[in-house]
Parts: structure tokens; C-alpha cells; sequence
């Protein structure tokens, strides 16, 4: 299905999504409202659309110019390939629903962000670190990361 | 956290042991904490993170071909497909397309990459069921590939031979030719691999029945490349989204039939045919030009994102690439296939023989590199 | 130099004949092979200086017992006890000494096997100086008992596995005449004393305080427990068609030829090998068990190296590591040693013209092929998994072994 057969699907099944201003090159990238929207929207896409697979799940830290993270989430639609992709903005210390309960593969890939950016996921079975090491403290990936000194320095 | 390095209180009649971080099968260091009943698994928690590095963080410190450095250092068994996606990326930020020649060599070296990694799999794979001898066989062709990329690049793991913009050189005198017998001599070997190990009964019985991933299981735990492919679903990169010069090449997809540990391996195995097929057909159709399109000294593409995928050795390999407008990235983060292909131990584990953990584990063919970037 | 045709091996493969040093390795092997031929049909039957040998050391004890005033009976008792002492010593000897060239061997067939050299520089000729280096390297390596460790358990485990492997070379007949001990019972004595060895593993891995131990320590029980009746079984058609318990009675029950017809000319040794079926069913079933017995791949769960990290001998270092190494080595050749007797007709020449070459020679070629398999198993196949390895054995070789007693009854009435 062409990108603009999915954005009418979208807009009349959820008015307040539309596309993102900043679209990934050759992907279309829609924006989910809230976070609320969140879940709804990844199941639709799952169920109605196709959209079966999750791609990546992933943060990009905008805090120094909007206080959010952006979060974006990618699908795809086996076997013919075609991408969709989905971003969320989230205020700085935040937390958003997590998508488990509709893709087990966003179990890890939400630790991930946990851990690299202080993101935190309602309705995650187990959320902790899972990259970074036990001692270290903070989110490394956040632009305002200091990096303390620890016993291997 | 504290809970994961004592043994949690367990009722007397399971136990509770640690496969690695250091244990020779784990390919890499991997821990999973296993609870065992016996020899069979109740609970299994892959715990990853040893090898991190922070490549992510790395990367928006550094210049966009600096990163490529970077992305060597990845899944570092198959380096030349963890660099393509990286360029690909920026290029696409950039707005420039590398020239033909170029496309057609990145497929000759990506697929020559996925030849030596499956060659190493094979081989490490017949390791952790036992069987010593395809180990050093196929180290010896996976030596002529190293071989070939040492005249190609003068590197033997980490290539930076894919740059943005293009690749790094041309192909010296000669070198088509020795591909070409290396290929012919990979042809001879694949039936022999076959007798010695596919097809051994031991090896049968150990793998047929183990490790049963069915389509559903493997799409929502987000599995990629051989692992999908083996549990029935026909979605490979290369045919579904052609890259490069992919579009040239005819090849077959092997594609599984019941997800076992031993699909898995085959689908490897019929996949190292195929990849020489495709080289033998880009080294014929290898069009002539330049290799390196004009790209400026200091890279500064305008602000934009970009995600771009490859269909690495172990799956899909995905770089998603965030500019300003710097000559640094401002944000990169690597979908790694290791990484989403690990988690569905935690459900796959369970149930099994402590002597088919690594049969399993193994045939899921994780590179911890890349997991943990 | 990359580029270069002497680093890509294909060539190489394809005109092998051509090249100096495969000419010459093959010169080589031809060369002992002969030499030893010719070592062996000049020494001629070794046994026959055994009585000799005997009866020279009882008459010097008899005579400097007289000197020194003691009783002839006491001399005579002394003689035996010496000529006792020193086959023992030689047995145990060469016994012990044994597995460093097995290792040897071990490691250029496989090797060779694998498309590489294996040790080529210490000692100057292939390497043959590396295992006594290694045997060396061990014996001076730190010797740990962990803390955790039963201590007595963990410190006489690997004597109580080596022992019975030294002790069940005395009844084997190394050729005619040059057994330790003629033993009646000769079978069931190998047998019982091979059983011992399970404790010996049993007391590594319990006595060793360490997970992984433990479980390699019970695998192995119940695998080496379970392939003993196999192994039994299958050498009950050999006793009835041979009759005796007696190595050396076995051994001459086959030192016959079936001849063709009309001609009279032998074509085929009676080696109980050779015997219709009963004889194939027998030595496979036979060779698979002692496959197991020793623990060797495809059938060596209790020290799988990927998965238990050496299993029951993880905990050992130094003199004890290399006391188990030497008890495996050991029950491989006397698993080789009992496979040639009992189907290979031990020291019996193939042919009637070959049997200018001595019996202890055509032993120990048996001997040295029977190695040879095992080796060439260890590096061909995977590992079996362990309740695949039972079901091996309890429901598909002993099913096999009755029914191959019962084969051999058919036979015998026939």
C-alpha cells in the first residue's frame, strides 16, 4: 500500500496522529499525539495494516532545544518490506507505555533506551539496565552526561 | 544489579548455574544465568553488556568517516557489512550515490564477508556439538577470503574499505581471477562440509529436534536473516529492498522449513552457495567507471535523518543516522541483529537439556560485538 | 606476496605427486614400514626366550642362594618372584610409556586430518620430542587441591583410574608365549578390573566441590556403567566359539585359514571378524562400547569440553591431570590390545606365507590400527547428547548383543 493510502487510514482512524515534520529519507514517518495513542496506534498498525514486524526502537536526545527525547520506532510489513516509521516526543524525566504487550521483540530495545537515556516504560515486565555496567550511574548517551570518575580511570 | 551476581534463594531441587562470561562456547562473552531442574532448563536470563563499548556515543564525537572506523569494529567477523549501511546512511543525508563500479564492489566484498562469517560459524558451530574437523576446514577457506581482502585493502578483520562516497581503491591486477578460483574451490569444499557435518546422523539427531522456533515466535521476537528465514518466513533484504547493486545478481533465498537449531545451520550453509553465486555474477557484470564519487574533504550534510539497512550475516543490520548540520553525527544508533536474535533465548531456553544450550545458542549465530556495540 | 600460487593451497592439493616433500614423506612411511618388517622378521619369535629367561634367573637365585647358605626351596620361590617382578616391570613399562607416543600420534593424525602439520619442530623429525615435553610441562606444573575439595577423595581419584588400566594388561598376550600371566580366566579378569576404573571417575568428579565436576563425575558413572554390558555381551560369541575364558586360548582358536575348495589355497584367516554375521555384529557392537568405555568422542560427555569445561577433570592440574590423561590413553590400547585378540586373532599372520613375520609384530599392527580407528572417530564425529548416548545403548546395542548370542547358537549347531 502507497504512503498516502496509509496516511488517509490514519487519519480517519486517529485524527490526532499525522506525519512528522522531520520525515527518516524514504520512510514514511508518522507522529503519534501522545502516549496514550501510543500502544493503539502500534496495534492497529500490527493488526490492520501488517505492519507485524518492529524494526527499532530507539532515542534521540533533544532536550538542549525542546526538553523531550524523541522517540522513534520503526516497522515493517513482511514479506514485501515496506517501512513505517514512528516518532513520539516525551518530556525529560518521563515515561511512556511500553509496547510488550503488543511486540515481545521491544523487551530489550526498551531496556536499551532505559538504560542509555533515563526513558522509563510503563507496563515493562523488567525494566533495568542491561548495556551499561552495574556501578555506572546516569545515562550515558544524553548529551548532558557527565562522565564520573570511576575505579577504572 | 546486586540480584544478578549471588544465586537468588532457590527450592532445593533446582540449581542455579552461570554459562560464562568465560566458557568456551558462548562466543564471545555472554552470560546466561541458567536455573536448572536437573538437566532441564527452568528459567534462562541472557545477560549482556560485556562488551560494550559505546560506539553510539562514540560516533557523535566524531567525523562521519571516522565512524566508519567505528562500524569495523561492530560484528568485526564480517566487517565490510557493518560499514555499508553507515555509508549508505550518510550518503543518503549527503544526497550523493556512489558510482556503479563502486555498487557492484561493495556486493563482491559484503557477499565474499558472508561467505568467510559463515565459514566461521560452521565451523565453531561444529565445535560446540563436538566435532573438531570442520572447524579447521573451514578456517582454511575462510584464510583464502582473509587472503583476498589483505591484497584488496591490506586488512584481515577491520577493513575500512567501504567509504562514503564509494569504496576505497580498485581492485588490483589479478585479483577477479584468484576470487574466481577461490570461489571454484569453495565449490568442491560446500558438498564435502555437507557429508561431514550436515548430514552426519550425530549431528542429526542433536539438532533436528532442538530449538523449535515457529514463524509467529520468530516474527515478534523481532528475529532477522538465517534465524527468520529458517522458521519458514521468505524475507530477505537483498531481494525484498535491493541495495547496491543487488538488483543485478539472480540468486535463491534458503528458507527453512521447521525452525530447528539444524534449519538454522542449513540455511547458513546454502546461503554460502548462493553468495558465491552472486560474486561469481557481479565479478562478470563488474561495470567500469570510477570507484569514489565526488564528495567533499570535510563531510557536513544537511540536516535530516536517515535509516539505512543491510542484510548482514546475522540479519538485518539497520544504522539510523540523526544530523544538524556538523560534521559530527548528532545522533547514530545501530539496530543490531545480534541484540533482537539473543532475546528469544529467554523463551526458547526453556525446557531444554542443558546439553542443547549450546546447540541452541550456537545455531542463533550471535556476535557479541555487535550485540552490545 | 599475497598473490602469490605457493600460499593457496588448491594446487598444491591437485599435483601433490609433484611436489619434492609428498614424494618424499611417502618414501618415508614406505621406508619404516619395511624397516620395521625387516626389524621384526630378523628378531624373530620373542616368546621363545620367556622359558629360557625364567629358568636363568631361577638357577643364578638357586645358586647364589646356595652361596649364602639358604634353602633351595626358598631360592627357587625367589627365582619366581623375580622373573614375576620383571615382567611386571616390563609390562608396566611399556604399559605407562605408552601413551606419550599415542599422544603423538594423536596429534599428527589429527593433524593431518584437519589440513595442517601438528608439532614439526621439537625434536627435529615431525615433532616427536613434543609430548615428552608436554609429559614434562605437567609434571611440573603446581599441584592444587582445591579448597572446597574432599581432599583424600580428590588426591587418590586419579590413581584408583589408572591402576586397574596397568593391572589389566597382565593376562593380554602380547604374541605367542608373551603374556604376564596365563590366566584361565583371563576375559573375566580384564573385564572386572575395567569396571574398577568407574570409581575412579566417580571420586573426581564428587570429590572435586564443583558444580560442573559433579555433573561430568555422574555422567560419567552412568555412562561407562551402562556400556559395560554391551561390551560383555559381545565377546560371549567369541568364548563359545573359541570355549575357553583363556586370552591365549582365544587367540590360537583363530590361528587357523579357511581354504578355498578345490585348490586348498588360504584365502581367508579364521579371525572371529570374519565369521558370517555373528563376527561383524560382534566387533562393531564391541568397538562402539569401548568407544564409550573410554570415554572418547563421539561418546565423551563427561569431559565435553564446550559445555562442562572438561567435566570431571576440571579441578586437576599437574601430576593428577596427567595420571588421568595416561589412564585414558591406557584403556584406549587395552581396548585396542582386547579388540585384536578377541576378533583380529592377535598375534596370527593373515596369510600362511606372512608368518615369517613374528606374532608380536602382527600384534602390534592390530594393535596400532585399532588405535588408529579410535582416533580417526575422535576427530570425524560430533558428540552424542546424554540421554541419546542411553538410548544407544540400552535399546539399540544390547537388544543387538542377545540377539547376537543367540545368532551364534544358531552357528555353533550348525
Amino acid at each position: 500500500m502507497t504512503d498516502d493510502e496509509v496516511l488517509a487510514k490514519l487519519a480517519a482512524t486517529f485524527p490526532k496522529a499525522d506525519k512528522a515534520e522531520t520525515q527518516i529519507k524514504g520512510i514514511l514517518t508518522l507522529r503519534a499525539a501522545s502516549g496514550d495513542d501510543l500502544v493503539a496506534l502500534a496495534r492497529w498498525l500490527k493488526d490492520k495494516l501488517g505492519f507485524d514486524y518492529l524494526d527499532m526502537i530507539t532515542a534521540v536526545d533533544h532536550v538542549a532545544e525542546r526538553k523531550a527525547f524523541e522517540l522513534v520506532y520503526c516497522f515493517t510489513q513482511l514479506p514485501a518490506g515496506q517501512r513505517v516509521a514512528l516518532k513520539l516526543e516525551t518530556p525529560d524525566p518521563g515515561s511512556v507505555p511500553s509496547l510488550t504487550a503488543v511486540f515481545p521483540s521491544a523487551d530489550w530495545q526498551e531496556r536499551e533506551v532505559f538504560d542509555l537515556f533515563g526513558v522509563r516504560f510503563q507496563g515493562h515486565p523488567d525494566l533495568r539496565k542491561i548495556l551499561t555496567p552495574d556501578f555506572l550511574e546516569g545515562h550515558p548517551l544524553r548529551k548532558d552526561y557527565v562522565h564520573a570518575k570511576d575505579r577504572f580511570d | 544489579m546486586p540480584e544478578l551476581l549471588a544465586s537468588p534463594p532457590l527450592p532445593s531441587d533446582r540449581m542455579f548455574i552461570n554459562l560464562g562470561p568465560q566458557h568456551p562456547s558462548t562466543h564471545g562473552v555472554l552470560r546466561v544465568g541458567l536455573t536448572v531442574e536437573g538437566e532441564f532448563i527452568v528459567k534462562a536470563e541472557p545477560d549482556v553488556g560485556y562488551l560494550h563499548r559505546g560506539i553510539e556515543k562514540l560516533c557523535e564525537s566524531r567525523t562521519y568517516p571516522q565512524c566508519v572506523v567505528l562500524a569495523d569494529r561492530l560484528d568485526y567477523v564480517s566487517a565490510m557489512t557493518n560499514e555499508l549501511p553507515f555509508c549508505l546512511a550518510a550518503e543518503t543525508l549527503l544526497g550523493v550515490e556512489a558510482p556503479e563500479r563502486a555498487q557492484d564492489l561493495r556486493v563482491i566484498v559484503c557477499e565474499l564477508n558472508r561467505i568467510a562469517s559463515h565459514l566461521l560459524f560452521f565451523g565453531t558451530y561444529g565445535i560446540d556439538l563436538g566435532a573438531f574437523t570442520p572447524f579447521l576446514h573451514a578456517f582454511r577457506e575462510r584464510e583464502m577470503v582473509l587472503d583476498l581482502f589483505e591484497a584488496l585493502c591490506g586488512g584481515r578483520l577491520t577493513y575500512n574499505y567501504i567509504r562514503i562516497g564509494g569504496v576505497m581503491k580498485d581492485l588490483p591486477e589479478g585479483w577477479g581471477d584468484l576470487c574466481r578460483r577461490f570461489l571454484t574451490h569453495l565449490g568442491e569444499r560446500l558438498p564435502e562440509y555437507d557429508e561431514l557435518l550436515s548430514f552426519n546422523p550425530i549431528f542429526l539427531d542433536r539438532t533436528r529436534e532442538v530449538g523449535l522456533l515457529d514463524r509467529r515466535a520468530a516474527v515478534s521476537w523481532g528475529m532477522t536473516g538465517p534465524n527468520l528465514r529458517a522458521s519458514g518466513v521468505d524475507y530477505d533484504l537483498r531481494k525484498a529492498a535491493p541495495y547496491c547493486g543487488y538488483g543485478k545478481v539472480a540468486f535463491d533465498t534458503a528458507v527453512g522449513k521447521r525452525g530447528s537449531c539444524w534449519d538454522r545451520y542449513y540455511c547458513r550453509v546454502r546461503e554460502m552457495a548462493q553468495s558465491a553465486r552472486i560474486v561469481e555474477q557481479a565479478l562478470g557484470g563488474l561495470a567500469a567507471g570510477p570507484v569514489m564519487a565526488k564528495v567533499p574533504k570535510v563531510l557536513k550534510p544537511p540536516p535530516g535523518e536517515a535509516y539505512a539497512h543491510v542484510e548482514a550475516s546475522r540479519g538485518e543490520l539497520g544504522v539510523y543516522m540523526v544530523s544538524d548540520g556538523g560534521a559530527s553525527p548528532a545522533r547514530v544508533h545501530v539496530r543490531a541483529p545480534s541484540f533482537l536474535n539473543l532475546q528469544v533465548l529467554g523463551e526458547l531456553l526453556v525446557g531444554a537439556r542443558i546439553a542443547d544450550v549450546v546447540a541452541i545458542l550456537g545455531s542463533v549465530d550471535i556476535v557479541l560485538g555487535e550485540c552490545d556495540r | 606476496m599475497i598473490l602469490d600460487e605457493r600460499f593457496w593451497p588448491d594446487a598444491v592439493w591437485k599435483g601433490r605427486w609433484s611436489l619434492p616433500r609428498y614424494r618424499n614423506g611417502a618414501l618415508w612411511i614406505a621406508g619404516i614400514a619395511l624397516g620395521a618388517a625387516a626389524l621384526g622378521a630378523a628378531v624373530g619369535e620373542v616368546g621363545r626366550f620367556g622359558s629360557p629367561a625364567q629358568h636363568w634367573i631361577v638357577r643364578h637365585c638357586v645358586a647364589y642362594g646356595g652361596l649364602l647358605g639358604l634353602a633351595p626351596g626358598l631360592t627357587t620361590s625367589a627365582g619366581d618372584l623375580l622373573w614375576i617382578l620383571v615382567k611386571t616391570g616390563l609390562v608396566i613399562t611399556v604399559v605407562s610409556a605408552s601413551p606419550v607416543f599415542l599422544v603423538w600420534w594423536e596429534r599428527k593424525i589429527s593433524a593431518h586430518m584437519q589440513s595442517r602439520f601438528g608439532p614439526m619442530v621439537c625434536g627435529g623429525f615431525h615433532g616427536w620430542l613434543q609430548c615428552v615435553a608436554d609429559g614434562v610441562k605437567l609434571l611440573l606444573k603446581e599441584n592444587i587441591t582445591p579448597d572446597a575439595a574432599d581432599p583424600w577423595t580428590h588426591r587418590l581419584a586419579p590413581a584408583v583410574a589408572v591402576v586397574p588400566a596397568l593391572l589389566a594388561f597382565a593376562p593380554v598376550s602380547f604374541g605367542r608365549e608373551l603374556s604376564a600371566a596365563d590366566l584361565d580366566v583371563g576375559t573375566l579378569y580384564v573385564f572386572a578390573l575395567a569396571g574398577v576404573s568407574v570409581l575412579g571417575l566417580m571420586m573426581a568428579g564428587w570429590g572435586s566441590g564443583n558444580k560442573y565436576s559433579l555433573l561430568g563425575g555422574l555422567r560419567s558413572t552412568a555412562q561407562m556403567v551402562s556400556y559395560e554390558l554391551p561390551r560383555s555381551f559381545s565377546v560371549v560369541p567369541v568364548l563359545m566359539f573359541a570355549g575357553t575364558l583363556d586370552l591365549t586360548g582365544i587367540v590360537e582358536a583363530q590361528a587357523d585359514w579357511w581354504t578355498l575348495p578345490l585348490t586348498g589355497i588360504a584365502f581367508l584367516p579364521r579371525w572371529f571378524v570374519f565369521y558370517p554375521v555373528v563376527g561383524q555384529l560382534a566387533f562393531a557392537i564391541f568397538l562402539i562400547a569401548s568407544v564409550a568405555e573410554t570415554n572418547r568422542v563421539p561418546f565423551d560427555l563427561p569431559e565435553a569440553e564446550s559445555e562442562l569445561v572438561s567435566g570431571f577433570h576440571t579441578e586437576y592440574s599437574g601430576i593428577k591431570f596427567s595420571l588421568f590423561f595416561m589412564a585414558e590413553y591406557a584403556y584406549v590400547l587395552l581396548a585396542s590390545c582386547l579388540a585384536a585378540a578377541f576378533f583380529l586373532g592377535g598375534g596370527g599372520a593373515p596369510l600362511p606365507w606372512l608368518t615369517f613375520l613374528p606374532s608380536w609384530w602382527w600384534f602390534l599392527a592390530k594393535v596400532l590400527v585399532m588405535v588408529f580407528l579410535f582416533m580417526w572417530f575422535r576427530w570425524t564425529f560430533p558428540r552424542l547428547r546424554v540421554d541419546r548416548l542411553m538410548d544407544l545403548n540400552w535399546k539399540f546395542l544390547l537388544p543387538w548383543c542377545f540377539a547376537n548370542i543367540a545368532f551364534a547358537g544358531l552357528a555353533l549347531m550348525f
